[in-house]
């Protein structure tokens, strides 16, 4: 037994934010004196990258367990969003056939820590389209032949950027970008089909997606620094990273 | 609130991490991290708002971190495992969080609770005295009264441990909140 000293960082007195205003900033709570800090501060970034978004599905032990008191609330806020999800479900026909990307990449080793949500507000929503039904994704693996799209909840404009995780180490491919106006939620028209490429040796059999929202057009600049690296705490934006498990046989 | 899948991709990590702070075992760790999160989906939070939510996940997880800590069988039990631990170790700052927690284990049957709670928040989750004092509801000046109940009940352990022919010099015992990196 010795003594009971700071952990990893320090207290705001030694310069450093707090684990709390940390844990905060990544939860969405908007701090432009820890912004400001992370731009210059290795130490605070690789906090925030430890506590990045968890892209895995759901684990096992959540699901026995799943709260009466939550599965009611949640039974009551879709019966009261459910005539509000009709439209995109509706579009998601007209998405599809307006411009797909199919994913041709072998798929990749899944990235501890694979995401960082920066700032609070809209929330991006998966659908997958599997033969002619439509449904939110919920962790559950995707396979060949499966559309993926994607759909912006908000009551401002907002600058979409997606990026596809590529084949090998790179860069990270920009699948889309553009200005959307949702209102509630809203589908971009843009689909994504997960092709039927096997996987290779022993890597994992996943597919990934990065959607960056912004109240400001992104830059070329940092569009490349995105490209580059995703995972990258990004102040100003809010950042999504999607792992989707890929399986072949259903 | 939000649903399962979305408070699990955004909260977990940082409980997590949290719960890996104050427990040296992983395995305890994720135990405890588990129940944290589980009770999160329970809890009626209302609109996800991340200084409420956060507040709330570091009140809960101390919570059962120090109950966890206090129903640690032995003395024995407790010193094998922090032994265990600090082989795992290498870096100055994880040697130092192991030391924390060490003390921690040690001290979570003697002192109070919210002197532990206290404690635990401001030293190893180097929280300021208004941030513990914002989670624990609670004034500054009632978090300095429990940090100094808390030194309290340590200084009889550190003579214990320190002994006349084995100290080590004051500094190795001192309960100091320490600046770190740079």
């Amino acid at each position: 037994m010795t003594s009971i000293v700071p952990g990893p960082l320090a207290p705001r007195s030694s310069g450093h934010p707090s684990l709390l205003a940390l844990d905060r900033f990544a939860l969405g709570h908007e701090d432009p004196s820890v912004a400001e800090h992370l731009l210059a501060c290795d130490h605070c970034r690789a906090h925030l990258a430890s506590v990045a978004l968890e892209a895995t599905p759901l684990p096992a032990w959540i699901r026995p367990r799943a709260p009466s008191g939550f599965m009611h609330r949640l039974r009551r806020t879709f019966r009261g969003r459910a005539r509000n999800l009709m439209p995109p479900i509706l579009a998601f026909g007209l998405a599809t056939a307006a411009v797909t990307f199919v994913v041709t990449r072998t798929p990749l080793a899944p990235e501890a820590g694979s995401g960082v949500q920066l700032k609070g507000g809209a929330p991006v929503r998966v659908y997958l389209k599997r033969a002619e039904a439509v449904r939110a994704w919920r962790g559950e693996a995707v396979r060949p032949g499966d559309r993926l799209a994607l759909a912006v909840s908000g009551d401002r404009p907002a600058e979409v950027l997606v990026l596809g995780a590529p084949p090998t180490e790179g860069p990270w491919t920009i699948l889309w970008e553009g200005r959307v106006e949702p209102s509630g939620e809203l589908l971009l028209p843009v689909s994504f089909e997960i092709d039927s490429s096997p996987p290779r040796g022993g890597e994992p059999r996943t597919e990934r997606l990065a959607v960056f929202l912004a109240e400001a057009p992104i830059g070329q600049d940092q569009r490349t620094r995105l490209a580059l690296d995703p995972t990258r705490p990004s102040p100003g934006l809010e950042k999504y990273l999607f792992t989707f498990p890929k399986e072949f046989q259903p | 609130m939000l649903e399962v899948e979305e408070l699990y991709r955004r909260c977990f990590p940082i409980i997590r991490a949290k719960c890996a702070r104050m427990l040296g075992d992983a395995e305890e760790a994720r135990d405890i991290a588990q129940e944290t999160f589980l009770r999160l989906v329970d809890a009626d939070l209302g609109h996800f708002e991340p200084r409420a939510v956060s507040a709330w996940i570091y009140t809960t997880s101390t919570h059962l971190a120090i109950s966890h800590l206090r129903k640690r069988k032995s003395r024995k039990e407790r010193s094998a495992l922090d032994s265990d631990t600090l082989e795992l170790v290498d870096s100055a700052d994880l040697t130092r969080s192991t030391e924390a927690r060490a003390t921690l284990a040690e001290i979570a049957h003697l002192a109070p609770a919210d002197a532990l709670e206290a404690a635990i928040l401001h030293r190893i989750d180097g929280l300021t005295h208004g941030e513990v004092a914002e989670i624990m509801k609670i004034s500054e000046r009632t978090v300095r009264r429990l940090l100094a109940r808390f030194d309290a009940h340590v200084t009889p352990l550190q003579a214990e441990a320190a002994g006349p022919a084995t100290h080590s010099g004051p500094s190795t015992w001192a309960l100091s909140n320490r600046k770190e990196h740079d």
